[in-house]
């Protein structure tokens, strides 16, 4: 890092911090309890009792917020890691082995990039039956494969690196190499990725979930409560605002860091996003 | 995206036909991946009571117990000669039910496409030409906004502003024009923040070189300068990116089209999971992957015919290997 | 009045000043050479003389007087007059000087003067003609040329625009020995078939002095001497003039 960490990266490492904490926090600072239904306060407007209104079933929207923060945000952090590390695998593997193993992954990686991203992760989670587990996993699913071709192609410019031929030629091999050469430079890339893939995450979570396909009611998913709000979208629009909100606010979050940090990091390629 | 094989263009046509048979392989294995039988379902779908032996008798049929391959094969050859089977939820042959969901789609992605072409050129020029002042840096701002806005939420915010409050453009469905104008905008506004932003940089770095400074020197306009010699220049690397727009319309179009009830592939593909129709899943998501590897290779030749330099690449890369 | 002159140029850099009081004439038909070693400033005197200075490299002043008519040099938007017909620079890299994307008949055409497409065809393939190309040649990208075509494009367009001024920056430079001597040969003439001037620019002692009537030596941004060319030749006075004499007889 040259310049230390940017505005933005600062802003957005901060945010997420923020909505880390939230999420933690979740059930200890909520008014409510978010699955306690009260008829008689439906669809109330934000008041100092229910900060963020009621939905259909009277239940506290403040509260629903808070806690649903952890499968939203839980969820996506797993399938994110989970795409990440299964692809950066098999990319490295890719990317450090001889030619056949490496064609042969890359064949496999080809496939799973014919699908369209999200129809993927759709067509996985339909195969599973509708839980958040299954979102969870299919998303992972339609990710790693990026990941394979992304970390394939970093190692290969690695590999091709002057000092890392040297290395070689002094008879640096195997693990020591990776250890050594490799992997450090493969580390400022992969963070920045790695922060852009998390937002897409959260928003492909969220909205395989606003399908009715992830978290089952009455779990208060982000995605999830959006679906249940759109029937009320004029009566009571402050249902559809909130978690909508803290998507985009957690994705933005996402976004600026991955900015900050690959100004930071004076990377000049720009890590595609994937659809 | 050029696979393994090498980045000529036989290597590239080579890559096509893998990524074929490999959409094609998992696509045939959803119909035994997923939950149910397929002749259970028929049966049912026929109103009548799935007993043991009748089940038996119509998987015997339909060639259920045939090993794998032989499944593939016949499952292939329906395929090609465009008998994908019938929709469990209605009867009707998949393919009738396909056929106007896919025009309905591209019409969408069509539109889509135009407004996030335009969208992301006037974002590009305008924030390189005020590059680092306050213009730029508004767009800047608008559009790392518009990467973090999910589609859903997005299309929602403009049906209850535009539809419900101001009452402007239609709720939902399909019908004029106007019809088309939330849902496009929905489905292009995140990525043509992002071709804005790459466009902005590739304009940036295209001014620095050296033959603009010579067109310059030529005496030729400004504005004739950025049209005929920077915008061409910078378009390439936007449009190596058109293919992958395209997956994320398609991918997009599932939940896009349910915020808007439009009838296209997307809308299909969300019914077909809830209703676990198979036949139909299978191809939607054949087609999907059909249009997008299609998309990809079309593009790939595009960048072929407006940049020689990769033709002569491809041909020392083959003198070289 | 006849010929080109330049006169005070002054370039600043982003920590302090490139190119110092640069003074020259030059008539009508004839060749200034100016001669420098690497990072002399050559480059930049023939950038800022064709209003194409880099950034971060800045004019900051200098008149260019081209026959009657007088440009200030640090006015980027007076200067866009004078670019092309007025002053025209053929850069040192024809490869980078040339638009990728686009065929030799679109980068020429754009030069000439006419709305009919196949009246612009046929007077491009005319100039090509002109420079020993073939018409084939216009339907080539850069890419597809070698870098002796290439420069004789260059040529094709100085002989499109008709420069009064024309500036050639190392237009050698890369050139095997045979190309070389055709392009030089092609350039000796080039003053006499514009009707205007020509300044070349190069690091080679003896090439500049048997194409140029008159020649500057250029050092640490500064002229340092400056007469006809046979005489700076026969009796160099500075010992940067002495120094690049060695260097090119050897």
């Amino acid at each position: 890092m040259s310049r230390g960490m940017g505005k933005s990266a600062k802003t957005g490492a901060a945010m997420l911090a923020l909505m880390a904490l939230l999420a933690m926090l979740g059930p200890l600072i909520s008014p409510h309890d978010p699955l306690r239904t009260n008829l008689s306060h439906r669809l109330e407007a934000p008041s100092l009792e229910y900060p963020l209104g009621t939905d259909r079933l009277g239940r506290c929207q403040a509260s629903r917020l808070l806690v649903g923060a952890r499968y939203s945000l839980g969820a996506a952090m797993a399938a994110s890691a989970l795409a990440l590390v299964a692809g950066a695998c098999l990319g490295l593997l890719a990317g450090m082995s001889g030619p056949r193993t490496e064609s042969l992954t890359m064949r496999l990686v080809d496939m799973a990039l014919a699908f369209p991203g999200l129809i993927l992760a759709l067509v996985i989670t339909g195969v599973m039956g509708p839980s958040l587990w299954s979102v969870c996993l299919g998303a992972a699913a339609a990710g790693w494969a990026w990941w394979a071709r992304f970390v394939r192609g970093l190692t290969a410019s690695a590999r091709s690196r002057g000092f890392v031929r040297a290395g070689r030629v002094v008879g640096v091999r195997g693990p020591a190499l990776l250890r050594r050469y490799i992997l450090p430079q493969l580390t400022p890339p992969v963070l920045v990725a790695a922060s852009l893939k998390t937002g897409w995450m959260i928003i492909a979570i969220s909205g395989l979930s606003y399908l009715g396909l992830g978290a089952q009611p009455p779990t208060p998913e982000w995605g999830a409560m959006l679906q249940e709000s759109r029937l009320y979208m004029t009566r009571a629009p402050w249902l559809m605002l909130a978690p909508g909100l803290a998507v985009s606010l957690t994705v933005l979050a996402c976004n600026m860091l991955a900015e900050g940090l690959r100004d930071a990091m004076d990377l000049t390629q720009d890590a595609e996003v994937q659809p | 995206m050029p696979g393994i094989t090498g980045s000529g263009l036989a290597g590239r046509l080579l890559g096509y036909a893998f990524s074929l048979l490999g959409v094609s392989i998992i696509t045939f294995c959803l119909s035994w991946m997923a939950p149910g039988d397929p002749a259970e379902m028929l049966l049912q779908q026929r109103h009548q009571a799935p007993d043991p032996a009748q089940v038996a008798a119509l998987r015997h049929q339909m060639g259920l117990d045939d090993p794998l391959w032989m499944q593939y094969l016949s499952w292939l050859g329906r395929t090609l000669s465009l008998d994908l089977g019938t929709s469990y939820t209605t009867g009707q042959p998949v393919i009738d039910e396909i056929t106007p969901r896919f025009w309905a789609t591209m019409q969408l992605a069509a539109a889509s496409f135009v407004f996030l072409f335009f969208a992301s050129l006037a974002a590009g020029v305008i924030g390189a030409a005020f590059r680092e002042r306050f213009p730029d840096r508004l767009i800047r701002a608008g559009t790392i906004l518009s990467m973090s806005l999910p589609n859903y939420w997005l299309g929602l915010l403009l049906l209850w502003v535009f539809a419900l409050h101001l009452r402007i453009l239609p709720v939902m469905g399909m019908g004029g024009p106007e019809h088309l104008v939330l849902p496009a905008i929905t489905m292009g506004l995140g990525v043509a923040a992002m071709q804005g932003r790459v466009l902005r940089s590739s304009i940036i770095d295209i001014q620095g070189r050296d033959f603009i400074r010579f067109a310059r020197g030529k005496g030729l306009g400004p504005w004739r300068i950025m049209r005929r010699h920077v915008l061409k220049n910078a378009m390439l690397p936007v449009i190596t990116m058109w293919g992958l727009t395209l997956g994320h319309m398609l991918g997009g179009s599932v939940i896009v089209e349910t915020v808007f009830a439009w009838p296209g592939l997307g809308q299909l593909a969300a019914q077909s999971i809830q209703q676990r129709n198979v036949p139909v899943l299978q191809a939607v998501v054949l087609l999907m992957a059909l249009i997008f590897i299609t998309a990809n290779l079309l593009v790939d030749l595009l960048q072929r015919r407006l940049d020689p330099r990769i033709a002569r690449e491809d041909a020392r890369r083959s003198l070289e290997s | 009045m006849n010929g080109a002159a330049v006169h005070n140029l002054g370039v600043a850099g982003p920590v302090g000043m490139l190119i110092r009081g640069v003074s020259l004439g030059v008539d009508d038909g004839m060749i200034l050479g100016l001669v420098g070693s690497s990072g002399a400033g050559k480059t930049l005197v023939a950038s800022a003389l064709a209003g194409l200075t880099p950034p971060p490299a800045k004019t900051v002043s200098g008149t260019l007087r081209l026959g009657a008519q007088s440009f200030n040099l640090a006015d980027d938007r007076g200067m866009a007059k004078a670019r092309g017909q007025g002053v025209f620079m053929i850069m040192q890299s024809a490869a980078a000087a040339l638009d990728p994307t686009m065929r030799i008949q679109g980068q020429l055409g754009e030069l000439i003067d006419s709305k009919n497409h196949s009246e612009r065809r046929a007077k491009a393939a005319e100039l090509l003609a002109g420079v020993g190309l073939k018409t084939q040649v216009l339907r080539a990208y850069p890419s597809q040329l070698s870098g002796g075509m290439r420069q004789r494009v260059q040529i094709a367009m100085a002989l499109a625009l008709r420069p009064r001024l024309l500036i050639a920056d190392e237009p050698t430079t890369g050139l095997d020995a045979i190309t070389q001597a055709a392009i030089l040969k092609e350039l000796a003439e080039l003053p006499r078939r514009t009707g205007g001037s020509m300044i070349f620019i190069g690091h080679d002692f003896k090439v500049v002095a048997a194409l140029a009537q008159r020649i500057a030596v250029l050092d640490a941004g500064r002229v340092v001497e400056h007469g006809p060319s046979r005489e700076v030749f026969l009796r160099p006075a500075h010992r940067v003039t002495r120094r690049l004499l060695e260097a090119a007889i050897g």
